[in-house]
């Protein structure tokens, strides 16, 4: 009897005990189901990625305009370095807590993050450019891979013009040099004034790359770009050459001191916008540096410096061997945008893809001197500081019509081994003639030859 | 009894247990899984390759570059930190040294910053216009200012110098307690009988810190395999893979590349190693002590 | 060694350790001067403390540091307690196990650290920091505390046990008050490893808001792209907890290290 009494007590005190557990899941469930759908008050988030030194983080023109003509949605930008970004990208990516709109560059990158970008392809068909839009957007199909639109371009860039200080060049009276022989004399006068002549991150393996091209367009023009795909052979004497040549920038002191431990940014770019170096490789992205919005942030990022007051321009870079064919330039598109395959927000996120890539933001990059991916948006030199400046952007347009290849080299392992080789090179631990044969040994490898 | 005890026993042990357990020992088993696929996509399958990963690193010179790069790091940094310690330990033991506790904090100061801050913080002093050389010339060595970061003939020296200039507390406080064990008496009876400071360092004080060197050897070549945030973010592995390491090649490969089964074949390389070595060392040590 | 050291030998030795030293404090006072460059000191550290969300991250350290201390001191006390006391079965080959977790280098289980982070949806939460830094701490500290309680006469434990104490209240009440000096190493040390861990935040921690102290020159030249005397700042800000920590504990960390390391 007692025991029956006893369970009756048990069976009640569990009964109780188990409404008790009942509502302390239901509860904070209940209240996070009643507050989500009150989300949609809120505006949509859009985690943007990208790399420095890209727009600014306050302030950016593009989040500005497009906020004001979305205002449901926010776009957060977070800028990292470049060594720093693919890292973080990685894993990111994979889960739903990463970017929504993640640059990629042409090559690597882009067979890399494939799988873990959204196709853009119905995006772009369906958008104000048409079925047609692959004719009205330069240089879309750098950023195709396993039959993907990867990332939709932003604006067209090539490398290999060397940008020089015209503020320094006039006020020491020296020439802009056009070979190798005058490149040496205006150095020589830069040595004097102790103004570092030519400055050169050769730490990252991008400018060293953007460089050998340089100089092997130089040598044979245009023989590169079937060279590192198998389709010409890489050891031959040419590509030696260039390689000596890329050699003798170091050791004749062309290139500074330490260059092989100073990362192009943001270390030998800061040299440069200090003042403190009079040249720098780099490529028509750098047109922004003519602009007055520019220079205003210069002073600001450079204080104490008088980066604010300097004119930039470029030419594209001198003969550095004998006979050199020079003027041609290199390139594509700068970088497209990425839309994560996990992302919560796609509907937003390509909003925000098609403001940057075919809407206001080609403008907005037009303003900045670059070359709109979008083929209908012209250039804009309103706000040049330099009618001088302007004499750049025309030049640059013809090299951009007739650009002599892709800059990015389409395999990851044969870029690692044309990395490693120019590195060492630089470094004195490997002849001309090795590195040469080190680079066929990787094509080969890579292209089943 | 007995059972009781054995019960007791794992219970009490288990947390432990369990969360090396999964890291550690899952994470080695999956590893080792992980080196036998062809494997590019964390979301991708994966195909069986069976040894040919390993075919592969016993091939690729930038391995053998790294495994070089290593034994130089490591040989270097425990010898020299040693006998710093050692030094700074029998120099602040006596009373003849003033301010004896701003020294010791000095020298420990080092340790507590992070390695990631002490990385960064070098990679700016050592270029070739920065405060190392401004030192140098300073002190009247120009001679010896350098391109430390950018010489691949220096580059892995800098890093040496950059880990004892972070470790060497560490000896110097497990020497100094091994020289506190020492009884006073003896060595002041010792002093008492003729001996001079050579005879006592190497009679009386010499077998009693034979352990610390021991500990300090395996924890020091232990802690050169592990090191990653040094190379990574003072030089990233070069110039020219002069400072390449296991470990960086690893990250290399596996963050950036996305070369999972590559990658999970080094780490079981790197795994190996470090296994054999305390193995080594060790057995080495107790048959000595026997 | 001896009191009878000439007074020349004294200066001489003096000099020596001053010329040892300044190699040491050579590269801090070099920081901290870099600091005041730039816009100049007071700007640069009012950046850091206002304009940055540098006292968010060092919370989100704290936070990581507080559990990751937690978990790793009760799970090795208890541990070196049984392995130093109690005599179970597989005792010395669970403890080789254990110990195998020194020898391994983190990054060589980044690949199933992944795999676990992103199938657990942990992926920018702070267990997929804290987790893996206990997991490796506990190797370490298990050896010193292991060592230490060695030195714990076995009398006064049995005394307790024949009054009527059972194993866990021995440990309470006997073992952890004597364990004073290796429990302030134990925490300290992990402390420390947890406030300066750089590579599992870097690799798992991307929401901006929840990053870590180890990441803030990463976010710094993010926003300030070179401005290298604030980043600097930052750095110096980042070791001033430790810095405090290591000054205020400094006896009992020396004594604890030394009577858990030597043998």
């Amino acid at each position: 009897m007692e025991g029956l009494k006893m369970s009756d007590q048990k069976r009640a005190d569990n009964r109780s005990r188990f409404k008790v557990l009942l509502a302390a899941i239901l509860l904070p469930l209940s209240l996070i189901v009643a507050t989500s759908p009150s989300a949609s008050a809120e505006p949509t988030v859009i985690n943007w990625w990208a790399w420095n030194p890209g727009g600014p983080v306050d302030d950016n023109p593009h989040i500005k305009a497009f906020e004001a003509a979305n205002p449901d949605i926010k776009v957060v930008l977070r800028n990292l370095a470049y060594e720093d970004y693919k890292n973080a990208l990685r894993l990111a990516v994979t889960t739903g807590e990463g970017p929504d709109v993640f640059g990629v560059q042409v090559g690597p990158l882009t067979d890399q993050y494939a799988s873990s970008a959204e196709d853009l392809t119905s995006y772009l068909s369906k958008s104000v450019l048409g079925s047609g839009w692959k004719k009205k957007m330069i240089g879309a199909d750098q950023l195709v891979s396993a039959g993907k639109q990867v990332a939709s371009p932003f604006y067209i860039s090539a490398a290999g013009l060397l940008w020089y200080n015209k503020t320094l060049f006039d006020k020491n009276k020296v020439t802009v040099p056009t070979d190798l022989a005058s490149f040496k004399a205006a150095c020589a006068k830069f040595k004097a004034v102790k103004i570092n002549c030519f400055i050169h991150g050769a730490k990252d393996a991008w400018v060293n790359l953007d460089m050998f091209q340089t100089i092997s367009n130089q040598i044979d023009p245009g023989n590169f770009y079937k060279a590192i795909k198998g389709e010409s052979k890489f050891n031959t004497p040419n590509y030696v050459k260039a390689f000596s040549t890329w050699k003798s920038l170091f050791t004749s002191g062309l290139v500074q001191k330490g260059s092989l431990g100073t990362p192009q940014y943001m270390d030998a770019y800061d040299s440069y916008m200090k003042g403190s170096s009079a040249m720098i490789l780099l490529g028509s992205w750098q047109n922004p540096q003519m602009t007055k919005t520019s220079a205003a942030l210069n002073a600001k990022t450079y204080a104490g410096t008088n980066a604010g007051k300097f004119l930039h321009m470029a030419v594209p870079m001198p003969g550095l061997v004998a006979k050199a064919k020079t003027g041609a330039l290199f390139g594509g598109p700068d970088l497209g945008w990425a839309m994560s395959s996990t992302s919560k927000n796609k509907a937003a996120a390509w909003k925000w893809i098609e403001f940057l890539t075919i809407g206001e933001g080609q403008k907005i990059m037009a303003g900045q001197g670059n070359q709109p991916a979008n083929i209908s948006v012209p250039i804009d030199t309103s706000d040049f500081l330099s009618s001088s400046q302007k004499g750049v952007v025309e030049m640059q347009a013809k090299a951009l019509a007739t650009m002599i290849g892709q800059r990015e080299i389409p395999n990851a392992d044969v870029q690692k081994a044309l990395a490693d080789a120019l590195s060492a090179v630089a470094a004195g631990t490997q002849s001309a003639t090795a590195a040469a044969t080190a680079v066929q040994k990787a094509i080969n490898l890579a292209y089943g030859l | 009894m007995k059972r009781n005890q054995n019960r007791i026993g794992l219970l009490f042990i288990s947390p432990s247990l369990i969360l090396v357990g999964v890291i550690v020992y899952f994470g080695i088993g999956y590893t080792f899984w992980g080196s036998t696929r062809e494997w590019s996509d964390i979301r991708s399958p994966s195909t069986s390759i069976g040894f040919s990963n390993f075919e592969k690193v016993a091939q690729d010179p930038i391995v053998y570059m790294a495994l070089k790069n290593i034994l130089i790091f490591g040989f270097l940094t425990v010898l020299i930190q040693m006998i710093l310690g050692f030094f700074a330990a029998v120099m602040l033991s006596g009373n003849t040294i003033i301010a004896r506790n701003i020294h010791k904090t000095f020298i420990f100061l080092p340790v507590i910053i992070s390695p990631a801050v002490t990385s960064i913080s070098f990679q700016q002093l050592m270029t070739p216009d920065g405060e190392v050389n401004s030192f140098l010339r300073l002190i009247g060595l120009d001679s010896l200012q350098q391109e430390w970061l950018a010489d691949p003939k220096v580059a892995l020296v800098s890093l040496v110098i950059i880990n004892i200039w972070q470790w060497t507390s560490f000896s110097f406080i497990l020497y100094q307690a091994a020289l506190t064990q020492i009884d006073q008496e003896t060595l002041e009876a010792a002093e008492i009988d003729g001996a001079n400071s050579r005879q006592m360092m190497a009679k009386i004080i010499a077998p009693q810190i034979k352990g610390t060197h021991l500990t300090l050897v395996i924890m020091g070549f232990i802690g050169s395999m592990k090191t990653f945030e040094l190379p990574f973010l003072v030089t990233r592995g070069g110039p020219a893979g002069s400072t390449e390491f296991l470990t960086t090649y690893i990250f290399d490969q596996t963050v950036l590349r996305f070369k999972f089964g590559y990658g999970s074949t080094l780490s079981v390389l790197l795994c190996l190693l470090s296994i054999i070595f305390t193995v080594v060392l060790i057995r080495n040590s107790r048959e000595r002590n026997m | 060694m001896s009191s009878r050291v000439s007074k020349k030998k004294r200066i001489l030795q003096n000099l020596v350790m001053i010329a040892f030293v300044i190699p040491f404090i050579f590269p801090l006072i070099s920081v901290i001067a870099r600091s005041a460059q730039g816009e100049g000191f007071i700007l640069n550290y009012k950046a850091v403390f206002l304009k940055s969300p540098f006292f968010q991250f060092a919370a989100n350290s704290l936070y990581i540091a507080s559990f990751t201390v937690l978990i790793t001191f009760i799970a090795t006390m208890l541990s070196a307690y049984a392995f130093s006391k109690i005599n179970f079965k597989g005792r010395s080959v669970l403890f080789i196990l254990l110990l195998g977790g020194l020898v391994l280098p983190g990054i060589a289980l980044v690949v199933p650290l992944f795999i676990l982070v992103a199938k657990l949806g942990a992926f920018n939460t702070y267990w997929a920091v804290i987790i893996p830094l206990a997991a490796g701490a506990i190797p370490f500290n298990l050896l010193l505390a292991k060592n230490y309680m060695d030195s714990i006469q076995n009398e006064i434990i049995e005394a307790a046990e024949i009054d009527g104490c059972n194993k866990f209240q021995v440990f309470l009440r006997i073992i952890l008050p004597l364990s004073k000096p290796i429990s302030s190493v134990i925490v300290i040390w992990t402390f420390l490893a947890s406030w300066n861990e750089f590579f599992l935040p870097v690799l798992f921690i991307q929401d901006p808001t929840k990053q870590t102290v180890s990441q803030v020159p990463q976010y710094f030249s993010g926003i300030y792209i070179s401005d290298y005397p604030k980043i600097f700042a930052a750095l110096i800000m980042t070791s001033i907890p430790t810095i405090i920590l290591y000054l205020v504990f400094q006896k009992n960390f020396e004594r604890g290290l030394s009577a858990g390391a030597v043998k």
